[in-house]
């Protein structure tokens, strides 16, 4: 894993993990990544299925305007659907604003979590990737997919990290003034 | 006053000081741009450190919505004090969930949204005492 990646076996949510690091004095872009999640969750609390396999992490990001963050969290679905696209012969279909299918069932969501206090933004945004994930419960298995699946091989998850995560900083970069 | 601004990803640290008692020099990496200080017509002249210790302290009266959304949760109700650091509110815009602290100990005035409610950029949320 690249520098300012911090590997867990297993964590309950990557970005519960992220926002305790941040009250820590985190560095922005710190990534917290966890082999399986006890209790990963997106938006209202709805679970997320995060057995091992799977590719689970949280991105801290530097204090930015929240009309930024907001759209930072539309692009992130972007920069995991062009890492897809560019590593593998998948052609990913962004459900927006948060969510990325292939073929027509998702694969990844996404969880923006800004914790604010007065003009004090700090920001964590949780990405789930079914990447190497043979089965699915019965009540996902219509809807739910991984990237295994699709391809019929096993992919490198520290190299989808790695290139999500590029993405991402170049279009922060981007929008942020 | 010293800090940091990000322009096009590009950082620039900025000094604020005095320079004697008629000049104020804004620093902006190497390079430096002096100014007269500008004599207020009532009262005397601030310094800088004053000025910046007034912004700080300065309580805000209302909570807006700095961006449209549904309010998930609500966490206190009429006449509640609060502590600075406790959490107000969460509210959901597009797929963000936006946890809101209260910055200083205070009281709450008036709630005026419940949990389910949109609500608009700018709308007020909360009235402190």
């Amino acid at each position: 894993m690249k520098k300012g990646v911090i590997e867990f076996e297993e964590l309950p949510s990557t970005n519960l993990e992220a926002r305790k690091m941040i009250e820590q004095g985190c560095e922005p872009w710190t990534v917290v990544v966890a082999k399986k999640q006890g209790s990963g969750h997106g938006t209202r609390g709805k679970d997320w299925f995060s057995p091992e396999g799977g590719l689970y992490f949280s991105v801290i990001l530097p204090p930015a305007n929240i009309k930024d963050l907001q759209i930072l969290t539309l692009l992130s679905a972007f920069a995991v659907a062009s890492a897809i696209k560019e590593e593998f012969d998948l052609e990913p279909m962004i459900k927006l604003p948060n969510d990325v299918f292939v073929n027509g069932k998702k694969f990844c969501g996404i969880l923006t979590e800004n914790v604010i206090k007065g003009n004090d933004i700090n920001s964590v945004i949780g990405i789930g990737i079914d990447t190497n994930i043979d089965y699915f419960p019965d009540e996902l298995s219509r809807i739910a997919t991984s990237v295994s699946n699709e391809l019929g091989v096993a992919v490198d998850n520290d190299k989808i990290v790695e290139k999500v995560i590029e993405n991402m900083r170049y279009y922060f970069n981007e929008i942020t003034i | 006053m010293d800090f940091d601004i990000k322009i096009k990803g590009k950082i620039y640290n900025i000094r604020i000081f005095e320079k004697g008692s008629d000049k104020v020099s804004v620093k902006v990496g190497e390079r430096s741009f002096d100014f007269d200080k500008v004599k207020k017509e009532t009262g005397k002249n601030k310094n800088v450190s004053e000025f910046a210790k007034q912004q700080k302290v300065q309580l805000k009266k209302e909570l807006k919505a700095a961006i449209a959304g549904e309010v998930s949760e609500v966490y206190v109700k009429d006449g509640d004090n609060i502590k600075a650091g406790q959490k107000i509110l969460t509210l959901l815009a597009m797929k963000m969930e936006n946890e809101i602290f209260s910055e200083t100990d205070g009281k709450i005035k008036k709630v005026l949204i419940r949990p389910n409610k949109t609500v608009r950029e700018g709308e007020i949320l909360v009235i402190f005492e």
